[in-house]
């Protein structure tokens, strides 16, 4: 063979190009919900919406790249409390992601809009290795004006010990751009039958205020004179706000039998303030005993 | 039966005044002691089913591809006792609300599938039965194509309710609905048929030809979806790279490299009439992309690795 030949053969070896296929497990990966839209924002206002990145096989650790593409200045307001680069750890489902928009007080009024995606960045590479990703549009609207928008999510009555005033649970969703709470409240209580009225509870101060774009978790006591004894009761409560009714609730609850130690940890929780408040005077009278025995020696 | 009369020991003064009062009772009446019979009729009440709740209050998030676990939580009390409860038979619905419980019960309709409606026939009591009462959970294996209801969705206004249905062995019945419903959340999501595209072996200054790589993908979520691809990472074997935006092509039917297929590009770019159209069902709706390459010339060789991101695009 001649060297000519032999160099064109030798070429032809030296560039060829393969590429094998790689045995790579392969998940179904997205995002939801697919969109972050704030559309009620006013500067100086704080929104935080929360996604979860989704996939059907968590076998391992999932490394996520994110990239955000962002105008400015919808860019600087924008954060990722999980950063730009992370891992999903084996064994999840469901990954939540929280995109807060934090509005400046000089913001320009307009309306914004952007994406941020989330990339898989699988670990063991093929040849051409296929990544999925999901895209998130990101759509931001800053004006002025007051948007009121809540609701209540749930409500649960608790269990409570002998003796104590009803509680409720309150889930209540602000979708709104102003600071919101009930206004008023009642409560009905009933024997075990649900026959017998045997208290009325008002309420029309007291409730706690859920900020702009938040859902708050709560407990609203409603003080009675009535004794509560150890029995299955019926309760109704009604929640109100500008006299309209926002929720309600009918449903039983227990009140059973509390030993002292759950007596003291209630006790404590209730009226932690003015525990710290005697126990700083305590301290402080000692001191001064003990500052006067010393003086006097 | 004998009733018992139970004189309280006040005093001696009111015990001798009683004493006085029942023998004058007598002597007027003629009573002496006397066998009293009561009866009483316990009736049969109604249940009841209240505190009906979807998922605990929180908006639904589906996961891809497969079955995500909703709870539904209820009381159920029975002034008659427990024996009712716990001998009882209950229906749970969970159902898009524009579907209504009672076409979810029945299952009537063509409309009325997984996609909205899901009913199960027991639930998990998740207290112990005191007096008559007894809190329960009921879990639902949600599809990842169940429909949305959130702002952005074709049901934005409805949500996803709970209707507990329950039965005592007294044929007695009471029927719990949750208020208020959940918002179910739009979930974008996609998979694919293979991990890797298998372009074989190729020599410099050649490509793909006829040769199309095939990949299909499929819709994993309860939204339609667009699809967006590039590489995030070239290919490379060492030191040495292939351009991508001159080597690797795709397009939505196959081809002859070139011909009428697209340059993979380093940023993400929207396949042009490549829609999944929201799935109905767990039959995949699914469609391919074909793939192509090739080889600058004077390349050298080896195993050359890359990235292509298939990236999923909302399209509502």
């Amino acid at each position: 063979m001649r060297p000519a030949s032999i160099i064109a053969i030798a070429s032809i070896a030296a560039i060829a190009f393969f590429v094998v296929p790689a045995s790579v497990t392969y998940a179904a990966f997205g995002v939801s919900p697919p969109f972050v839209n704030a559309d009620h924002l006013v500067p100086g206002s704080k929104f935080s919406e929360t996604i979860y990145l989704v996939q059907d096989q968590p076998n391992q650790d999932l490394n996520i790249q994110t990239n955000v593409q962002l105008p400015d200045p919808l860019k600087s307001w924008v954060s990722i409390d999980r950063g730009f680069n992370f891992v999903i750890p084996q064994g999840t489902n469901q990954y939540a992601v929280t995109v807060t928009i934090s509005v400046p007080q000089n913001a320009s009024l307009g309306v914004y809009h952007g994406t941020i995606s989330f990339d898989t960045a699988p670990s063991s590479a093929g040849q051409v290795t296929i990544a999925l990703g999901a895209q998130v549009s990101v759509n931001v609207t800053v004006g002025r004006g007051v948007f009121e928008k809540y609701s209540v999510q749930q409500i649960t009555f608790q269990d409570i010990g002998e003796g104590e005033n009803p509680l409720v649970n309150v889930k209540f969703e602000n979708d709104g751009n102003v600071p919101e709470s009930f206004d008023g409240a009642t409560y009905e209580l009933y024997d075990r039958f649900d026959t017998v009225r045997l208290a009325y509870i008002q309420k029309n101060d007291g409730f706690l205020t859920t900020p702009p774009f938040t859902i708050e978790d709560y407990t609203v006591e409603f003080p009675t004179d009535f004794y509560m004894g150890i029995g299955e009761y019926w309760g109704i409560v009604t929640f109100y706000k500008n006299n309209q009714i926002v929720a309600s609730q009918k449903t039983v609850f227990n009140v059973i039998k509390t030993d002292w130690l759950s007596k003291t940890k209630r006790f404590i929780e209730k009226e932690w303030v003015f525990i710290l408040i005697g126990a700083m005077l305590l301290a402080l009278l000692a001191f001064l005993v003990v500052r006067r025995v010393r003086r006097m020696k | 039966m004998k009733h018992k009369r139970i004189i309280a020991p006040l005093s001696i003064v009111s015990g001798a005044i009683l004493v006085g009062v029942f023998l004058v009772t007598e002597t007027i009446f003629g009573a002496t002691s006397t066998n009293l019979t009561s009866q009483v009729i316990v009736g049969i009440s109604a249940p009841s089913v209240s505190a009906v709740s979807v998922n605990g209050g929180s908006a639904i998030t589906l996961t891809a591809n497969t079955t995500t676990n909703v709870n539904v939580n209820a009381t159920v009390t029975d002034s008659n006792g427990c024996a009712e409860i716990t001998g009882g038979t209950t229906t749970i619905l969970l159902y898009r609300s524009g579907v209504t419980s009672s076409s979810c019960l029945t299952s009537s309709g063509a409309a009325v599938t997984s996609l909205n409606c899901y009913l199960l026939g027991a639930f998990t009591a998740s207290s112990t039965c005191s007096t008559g009462s007894q809190n329960t959970t009921t879990t639902f294996a949600v599809q990842y194509f169940a429909q949305a209801t959130d702002a952005s969705s074709s049901y934005n206004g409805q949500n996803w309710m709970a209707t507990v249905l329950f039965r005592t062995p007294d044929n007695t019945t009471g029927t719990g609905d949750s208020s208020p419903g959940q918002t179910l959340n739009t979930m974008l999501a996609l998979n694919v048929t293979t991990g890797t595209i298998n372009y074989g072996t190729l020599g410099a200054n050649t490509n793909s030809g006829a040769n199309d790589s095939i990949v299909t993908s499929t819709n994993a979520g309860n939204t339609s979806t667009t699809l967006q691809l590039y590489a995030s990472a070239t290919l490379k074997s060492g030191s040495n790279v292939i351009p991508t935006t001159t080597s690797q092509t795709y397009s939505t039917s196959s081809f002859t490299y070139q011909g009428t297929s697209t340059f993979l590009t380093a940023a993400a770019a929207t396949v042009s009439g490549f829609v999944l159209t929201s799935p109905t069902s767990t039959n995949n709706v699914a469609k391919a992309t074909f793939w192509g390459i090739a080889i600058p010339n004077n390349q050298p060789t080896g195993t050359y690795q890359g990235t292509n991101v298939f990236q999923a695009l909302f399209n509502p």
